[in-house]
């Protein structure tokens, strides 16, 4: 019991650290055919849809219609609050835009005191071993992955940029982003190295929200085969948060925390 | 005998295509003039679905110039338009408001199927209709109320 609780603070202690969402927004996610030139935003941002922070220009990864890592995704240009690029898409099909370091960041965290006051470092064990008073209890370091996706398809929708990698962790679209209609159920399969996982927690924030009062997002929880199902009622923008904890498998850390920020819209049809 | 047995099994294959006749339709709509200070001619679209397949009938859309305005027609796009390079054969200009008499022959071997008719304007709105035809029902007129972008259809079945 008392570990769970602990547990849980450092979830939350690690949630408050990284409450900035990456969002990449394109200007479009359909067009209609190459040759096309997209606007393209990526922030860090306290609100969905809005400009906050810019993120590093080094970890844009985008991915062409043939599934290759593109060489040429334009001039990147960091900003105060926003990081932006105009990417030129010259064939048709999907493209996949992420960012993401590949370095994971660690948390390492400890009680204290009588009062098992909770303190945390930023840092793996390895790191911080230095800076952990004799006297700590319940040290325990979380490993974070975070990366934020979005796709766009020009004509007509492929499959490269969707298959699975098997490599780390995952968010599959099954329903294909060129494919999200108002009224309809959007399908998704969460991977952990190639296998499905259960009990990652899903939360779709709509863009409308911001003008509307309606902030309740919607949430979901992955089945026993990794799939997920959300049903989307209006078009628009959403930003969808996807979240995992489990046992990390390496030294380096107690536990793992994976998140994948992924902004997609969804056509009134 | 084995040239018999053809010619008997080319016999078979040809009766049977005369007995599937394709299916032919008169689609009669109109474009309305709505009172706007920017008006530009809508893109239109016509076709039928039966399940996931769709077979194109009609796209009406600005000539010329690459087209990048076409996935405004939002369903005739995710359907038809992304997916087949050959639409250019059944495409015409856009055309102002008026009445208009369209005739297609729909896949021969569907006898129930749902004709869309789809229409999107620069600056304006885009209405989106549908009916279910059902070609064993003995039902040869279907009527679809006007909308935005669309006044009344009349689909006749022959």
């Amino acid at each position: 019991m008392f570990k769970a609780t602990l547990c849980t603070l450092g979830l939350l202690a690690a949630s408050s650290a990284m409450a900035h969402e990456l969002m990449i927004m394109p200007a479009k996610s359909i067009i209609t055919e190459a040759p096309a030139t997209v606007a393209v935003d990526v922030s860090a941002s306290h609100g969905v849809f809005r400009f906050d922070k810019p993120v590093g220009t080094d970890n844009i990864h985008v991915y062409g219609a043939d599934g290759k890592r593109m060489r040429d995704i334009g001039t990147v240009v960091k900003g105060k609050t926003r990081t932006s690029f105009e990417l030129p898409i010259a064939q048709d099909g999907t493209y996949k835009i992420v960012y993401g370091s590949s370095d994971p960041m660690y948390m390492t965290t400890y009680t204290i005191g009588k009062r098992d006051t909770h303190k945390r470092l930023r840092g793996s064990l390895e790191q911080v071993k230095d800076l952990i008073p004799d006297n700590a209890k319940n040290i325990e370091t979380i490993k974070m992955n975070r990366y934020g996706m979005t796709f766009i398809t020009a004509k007509m929708p492929t499959e490269e940029v969707i298959k699975p990698s098997n490599e780390g962790f995952e968010i599959i679209p099954v329903t294909h982003p060129a494919d999200y209609i108002n009224g309809e159920t959007l399908e998704f399969q969460t991977l952990l190295d190639g296998k499905a996982v259960e009990g990652v927690d899903v939360t779709v924030k709509a863009e409308a929200a911001l003008y509307n009062g309606e902030l309740e997002p919607i949430k979901a929880t992955s089945d026993k085969d990794g799939m997920i199902s959300v049903e989307i009622e209006n078009a628009g923008r959403y930003a969808a948060t996807f979240g995992y904890q489990g046992d990390n498998p390496g030294a380096d850390a107690d536990k793992s925390f994976y998140t994948v920020f992924y902004t997609f819209e969804v056509v009134y049809e | 005998m084995r040239s018999l047995l053809n010619t008997t099994l080319l016999g078979a294959t040809l009766s049977l295509a005369g007995i599937a006749q394709a299916t032919t339709i008169d689609v009669t709509f109109e474009i309305p003039r709505p009172d706007t200070e920017r008006y530009a001619k809508p893109y239109v679209a016509i076709w039928a679905e039966q399940g996931r397949e769709s077979e194109h009938l009609l796209v009406w859309h600005l000539q010329g110039e690459k087209d990048k305005w076409l996935s405004d027609l939002r369903r005739w796009w995710r359907k038809i338009g992304r997916y087949d390079a050959q639409v250019d054969g059944l495409t015409g200009a856009t055309k102002g408001p008026g009445s208009y008499s369209e005739q297609f022959s729909v896949n021969d071997e569907w006898d129930k199927f749902t004709l869309y008719v789809e229409a999107a304007r620069e600056n304006g709105g885009r209405s989106l209709v549908k009916a279910k035809v059902d070609l064993n029902d003995g039902q040869s007129q279907y009527r679809i109320p006007a909308d935005d972008e669309l006044g009344e259809i009349v689909i006749t079945v022959k």
